[in-house]
């Protein structure tokens, strides 16, 4: 059985990785 | 030239998100549980990581503002840059993981004891090192006072990682620093998390850096 706790982790590292990394792009397409 | 055009980057890229989740299968499978904690335990093979890349990051700002004030050279201070940008975001999911396992681990999310409170202390320092970046005036002068934040900044993280020595036992949450008392098993699962985690932080630098460069080349060309 999952935990809660252990999915929250799991997407907020996701969510902040993939975030950051659209901001980088969104930056060199802006260029 | 996008990041995304040299072939390299693809590969690499493309073989971080394939270990990504293999990285997840295996902590969900391969990874015994341990009867006390269940699944919050598995946060460590998540929370782990991160802090190790935020401190890479951040050991590598120490680096590159050192080189880039003997040297002057942009190159190092685009590195730089990339690296404090990489180990905030590093950061902030350390201060994000934490209290999530603290939460049904010690009862509450957030506590302040040594180890967390001088996290948030350089959490917070590096904020002012991109105000820094970002109001200090010309390229020139604005980086190097980033150059000497980043390098004074760089003095907590030994405090952090010795933090669970420095103050007494009693005020302590975190375990003391040898992890002697974990099964191989867990240590396997931890290791090639550890091996992810860093081939992200490699990904993000890399790209990171490469839009920054592109950024002052156009900036060159707009001035000449």
């Amino acid at each position: 059985m999952f935990s809660s706790y252990f999915i929250a982790v799991i997407i907020s590292v996701w969510i902040v990785v993939f975030g950051y990394w659209m901001y980088v792009r969104n930056k060199e397409k802006t260029l | 030239m996008t990041y995304l055009t040299y072939n390299k980057n693809k590969i690499l890229l493309f073989a971080t998100l394939i270990i990504m989740f293999v990285n997840l299968w295996t902590i969900i499978y391969l990874a015994p549980m341990i009867p006390d904690q269940e699944w919050a335990q598995r946060i460590f093979y998540y929370h782990v990581p991160l802090a190790w890349n935020a401190f890479l990051g951040y050991f590598g700002v120490m680096i590159f503002s050192i080189t880039y004030l003997i040297s002057r050279n942009t190159k190092w201070d685009v590195l730089a840059q990339a690296a404090a940008e990489v180990g905030t975001i590093f950061c902030l999911l350390i201060l994000i993981t934490g209290p999530i396992w603290a939460k049904p681990i010690w009862g509450k999310a957030w506590t302040w004891e040594p180890r967390l409170t001088t996290t948030l202390i350089l959490f917070l320092l590096f904020i002012g090192y991109f105000m820094i970046r970002e109001f200090g005036g010309p390229y020139e002068r604005s980086s190097r006072y980033a150059a000497v934040i980043g390098i004074l900044a760089s003095i907590d993280i030994p405090i952090i990682y010795y933090a669970v020595d420095f103050w007494s036992p009693q005020v302590q949450s975190h375990p003391q620093r040898d992890m002697g008392g974990h099964a191989s098993a867990v240590m396997q699962v931890f290791y090639f998390s550890l091996f992810t985690f860093t081939l992200i932080f490699v990904n993000m630098m890399r790209y990171r850096s490469h839009v920054r460069k592109m950024e002052l080349l156009k900036l060159e060309e707009e001035n000449v």
